[in-house]
């Protein structure tokens, strides 16, 4: 005779009742209170796991409001995680976590590999599904994990969905187990049982015995999730997904605020240019008509000072000037279109022809270069200005400039400047214009590119605005790429800047 | 006989530009006579009246891009959609180098954009250039088309 226990509409267990003496008939009476302790057995059983689960869930709950309270305040909703770390492990009472959001990558605990974990992350994107994954054998499921059991044989895993890739992943370790597989006793194996007792007839059969030849080690199994820590991620799931939202609305306000005062300092930048010109060239034009109409009642000195004070007009027109182009390059939207480096360079090179021939130089290209989404007029800007640089500032006796593509890898800083987006596979193109010039020291790679900054004096009559590189910087910045400046004793200098190649 | 070439008239504010202007011309001719006007409105109010009073009407107009009043482009506009003024060469002079402000400029209809250089020896060349294209070089409207436009902005046949 048998007696289900049902709990919530699942075997949940037996109890079963032996009689190896041969068929022994169970009075209705005994069968009807049997039945009647197992209603109550299962009512009981059913009661006890929603106490201990509601405590449990009620425990779970202080947890996430903790959590949830720190990433209020906290700089980004990752970071918030990773520093409130024991609290998500807690949360589902697993051995280690993985954070990513938002270009953000943290590990807790015990966890896979990152190169693991982001392997893992990739497989359930393609589920293509915004539901919670939950598995307590991992592999049984995705087989290629199998070499992680160890640490990951439990995964829950809660995507938002707003983002590709963005994950929080509770992990748990494998658990070997021995399960006892009460349900798989057959007729025959009873049946085998039963000979071996009459060969033993000393040990006594008892059910309890008879199901220790079924029990098994299971591998690659952690301990079963349990439903308030299914739960708990769930919840925080939408708990995040809100604060996720809030956060790029305030940050796209943020952004529009930044944009808008970005503008207006760029129009304010363009009028106060434009209208410095206007007197200094009020300036200018009086003082040269002065030095014309009166040459002959000046002296010497103050023609000479008058010629002061038209060269330093002329400086000050020149710096105006600058800071016009530096305000063009923030007012005007780029004009993208695909374009041959190759031809842009070309172009770059025949408008300063003259200041080629008459430095002597040599602009060499060997590499070929690709085809970029770009504004062409800006990016000859760019090239422009570098390979200008590269002539006006060295002192080299015969002044060479190579142009040329590289990789980040080859070069020596573009690992730490160039900021890759997680995910994204391709590699920007990396353009460089090399000179053999004077070496940059090293304090000054970044500040050669801040506005109005030159190294050498600025009364010297060759030299330029300071603010080339500066728009340099920008143009690039705005098409999305980078630009540095690398520079070591004897080897000159080489300008890097990344344009998303075709 | 030597007949008094047509005035050109110069709307500009500024001073210094005005005398740069001045002293560019009387080296490209020394009997060209300048007329000035310090803003659209004051510009747009004598050709009225020189029009009205069939009066000698200026060869050609200098305007300034950056006026006080009404903007040097706004008078561009206006003057090439008025019948009477539309064949009068509009010459815009300016400070800005933007190609924006080009483009606008000959989009109102301006028959040329040309920036101020800041050195006044290039003003002057300029200039004479300047002078000797609207003057020698090229054919002017009669100075009755001023006086009795065509009805409409059709193209005369």
């Amino acid at each position: 005779m048998s007696i289900s226990l049902i709990v919530d509409g699942d075997l949940w267990g037996m109890i079963s009742c032996h009689h190896y003496e041969g068929p022994r008939l169970v009075s209705y009476q005994a069968r009807v209170a049997a039945e009647f302790v197992g209603i109550v057995c299962s009512m009981q059983i059913a009661a006890k796991t929603a106490q201990a689960d509601s405590e449990y869930r009620h425990r779970l709950d202080q947890v996430q409001g903790r959590l949830l309270e720190r990433l209020s305040t906290s700089e980004t909703v990752a970071a918030g995680l990773r520093d409130g770390g024991v609290d998500v492990l807690e949360l589902c009472n697993a051995a280690g976590a993985a954070i990513a959001i938002a270009h953000e990558f943290h590990l807790i605990g015990q966890t896979p590999e990152a190169a693991d974990v982001q392997r893992l992350i990739r497989c359930l994107q393609e589920r293509q599904t915004s539901d919670v994954f939950v598995a307590d054998h991992l592999c049984a499921e995705y087989p290629e994990f199998s070499d992680i059991t160890h640490c990951a044989s439990g995964v829950i895993a809660v995507p938002f969905s707003r983002h590709q890739g963005n994950f929080i992943i509770w992990f748990r370790p494998e658990e070997l187990q021995t399960i006892q597989w009460g349900d798989h006793h057959t007729p025959t194996t009873i049946h085998s049982l039963l000979q071996n007792a009459e060969s033993t007839p000393l040990a006594p059969l008892t059910p309890q015995t008879s199901f220790v030849e079924w029990a098994e080690t299971v591998h690659g199994h952690s301990a079963r999730w349990r439903a308030p820590e299914i739960g708990a991620a769930t919840s925080l799931k939408s708990s995040i997904g809100n604060l996720l939202l809030l956060r790029a609305e305030q940050l796209a306000r943020a952004n529009a605020d930044l944009t808008r005062a970005n503008e207006e300092l760029d129009a304010f930048a363009y009028i106060a240019s434009h209208d410095l010109k206007e007197p200094l060239r009020g300036i200018h034009t009086y003082t040269t008509i002065v030095i014309e109409d009166y040459s002959d009642v000046l002296d010497e000195q103050a023609t000479q000072r008058l010629e002061s004070v038209l060269r330093l007009s002329r400086r000050m027109g020149s710096l105006v000037d600058s800071l016009l182009d530096y305000a063009q390059v923030g007012r005007n939207a780029l004009n993208l279109a695909e374009v041959q480096l190759a031809d842009v360079l070309e172009e770059a090179v025949d408008q300063m022809q003259v200041r080629i021939t008459e430095a002597g130089a040599e602009i060499r290209c060997r590499a070929e270069l690709p085809l970029i989404t770009a504004d062409r007029d800006r990016v000859r800007e760019v090239l422009l200005n570098l390979v200008s640089n590269a002539i006006k500032y060295n002192t080299a006796e015969q002044p060479t400039v190579e142009v040329g593509i590289t990789t980040i890898s080859e070069t020596r800083r573009g690992a730490n400047v160039v900021r890759r987006s997680i995910g994204s596979e391709r590699e920007p193109a990396v353009i460089f214009v090399r000179d053999n010039g004077t070496r940059i020291e090293d304090d000054y790679q970044e500040e050669i590119f801040r506005v109005f900054r030159r190294l050498e004096r600025n009364d010297t009559s060759q030299t330029g605005t300071g603010v080339g590189l500066t728009i340099c910087r920008r143009i690039v910045e705005r098409h999305g790429g980078v630009i540095w400046c690398e520079s070591s004793l004897g080897e000159g200098s080489t300008f890097y800047f990344t344009l998303e190649a075709q | 006989v030597s007949i008094q070439p047509a005035p050109i008239l110069i709307i500009e504010d500024a001073d210094a530009d005005y005398e740069a202007l001045a002293r560019a011309f009387a080296s490209a001719d020394p009997h060209q006579s300048l007329v000035r006007e310090l803003s659209a409105e004051a510009g747009l109010a004598r050709l009225e009246a020189s029009c009205y009073a069939r009066a000698v009407m200026p060869a050609f107009a200098l305007v300034d891009l950056n006026l006080p009043g009404r903007s040097g482009l706004n008078f561009v506009t206006q003057l090439k959609n008025d019948p009477r003024f539309r064949s009068l060469p509009l010459i815009v002079l300016t400070s800005s180098t933007n190609p924006r402000d080009a483009v606008a400029s000959y989009r109102a209809g301006a028959n040329a954009f040309m920036t101020k250089p800041f050195e006044l020896n290039e003003f002057v060349t300029a200039i004479s250039t300047l002078h000797a294209f609207w003057t020698a070089v090229v054919q002017l409207p009669p100075e009755n088309v001023f006086f009795d436009p065509p009805d409409s902005l059709d193209v005369m046949t």
